[in-house]
């Protein structure tokens, strides 16, 4: 009896654990936190922008950062041209600000295509009233992206 | 008084003698008391686990009782802790996630926040 009991409790580590590592692969691999000496020259060219901040940033967020300049090789280059653009902008924002941004990008996204479109057409506008030169420094959008 | 030595065999004697000395109704919940108790080992022995969890008072061998309260608490903190890491992880990924969108749109970061 108790050599089955011992038997299935091994069985049951051996299942959690194997669950814990498959749950593992769908997410992200956790970049180390690093100081700006220590990022290589490759993310440190990607994230000049935020250099002047990079010390000061919570560990969090330079993981997230990381974690983006690790996926900047593959983005269509004109994609890597408008996060070229678009860092020093983003580097300019407060930390509140970025929030901001992020909070009403994923509200966007909650929207169906026809109308996440016509908000994003109306912030273009509003933008382009407020910054007429900065509004068309950024690269269009492609039709085939 | 004379000590005597117990052997199983002994044993054996004292309680067949001892048996034969009680009357019907005793011997009767005797035999009711042993059948239940072979047939809650016959029981557990088909089921290990819930075999295990009796043996270390987590089951009440009733089938209309359930675990101890405490163990429930654990298992719901286990499961909320086990949520709350992969909602963390998940969190740190959709950031990610949501600031390629914003630093590769057309739409300039700084429009969100005019």
């Amino acid at each position: 009896m108790h050599t089955s009991i011992k038997k299935l409790f091994k069985k049951s580590i051996i299942a959690a654990i194997t669950l814990i590592a498959v749950l593992s692969l769908g997410l992200p691999t956790e970049a180390m936190a690093a100081t700006w000496q220590e990022l290589t020259p490759q993310q440190q060219q990607i994230l000049a922008p935020l250099a002047n901040e990079w010390n000061t940033l919570p560990k969090k967020r330079q993981n997230n950062y990381i974690a983006i300049a690790n996926r900047y090789p593959s983005l269509t280059p004109l994609k890597q041209q408008r996060f070229q653009e678009q860092i020093v902008r983003w580097a300019k924002l407060t930390p509140a600000q970025r929030q901001q941004a992020r909070e009403k990008r994923k509200e966007l996204n909650q929207l169906p295509p026809e109308k996440r479109e016509a908000e994003i057409q109306a912030l273009r506008e509003k933008h382009a009233k407020k910054h007429p030169v900065a509004a068309s420094s950024v690269p269009p959008a492609s039709p085939t992206p | 008084m004379k000590n005597k030595k117990l052997t199983p065999d002994s044993i054996k004697r004292l309680l067949n003698h001892s048996v034969a000395q009680m009357d019907r109704t005793t011997t009767e919940r005797l035999r009711t008391s042993r059948n239940l108790a072979l047939e809650r080992h016959r029981a557990l022995q088909h089921a290990p686990v819930q075999a295990w969890l009796t043996h270390h008072g987590l089951w009440s061998g009733s089938s209309h009782t359930s675990y101890k309260p405490v163990y429930w608490v654990l298992a719901v903190l286990f499961a909320l802790s086990l949520y709350s890491g992969v909602t963390y992880l998940q969190h740190d990924r959709d950031h990610s996630d949501v600031d390629i969108e914003l630093l590769t749109d057309d739409l300039p970061v700084d429009a969100y926040v005019d």
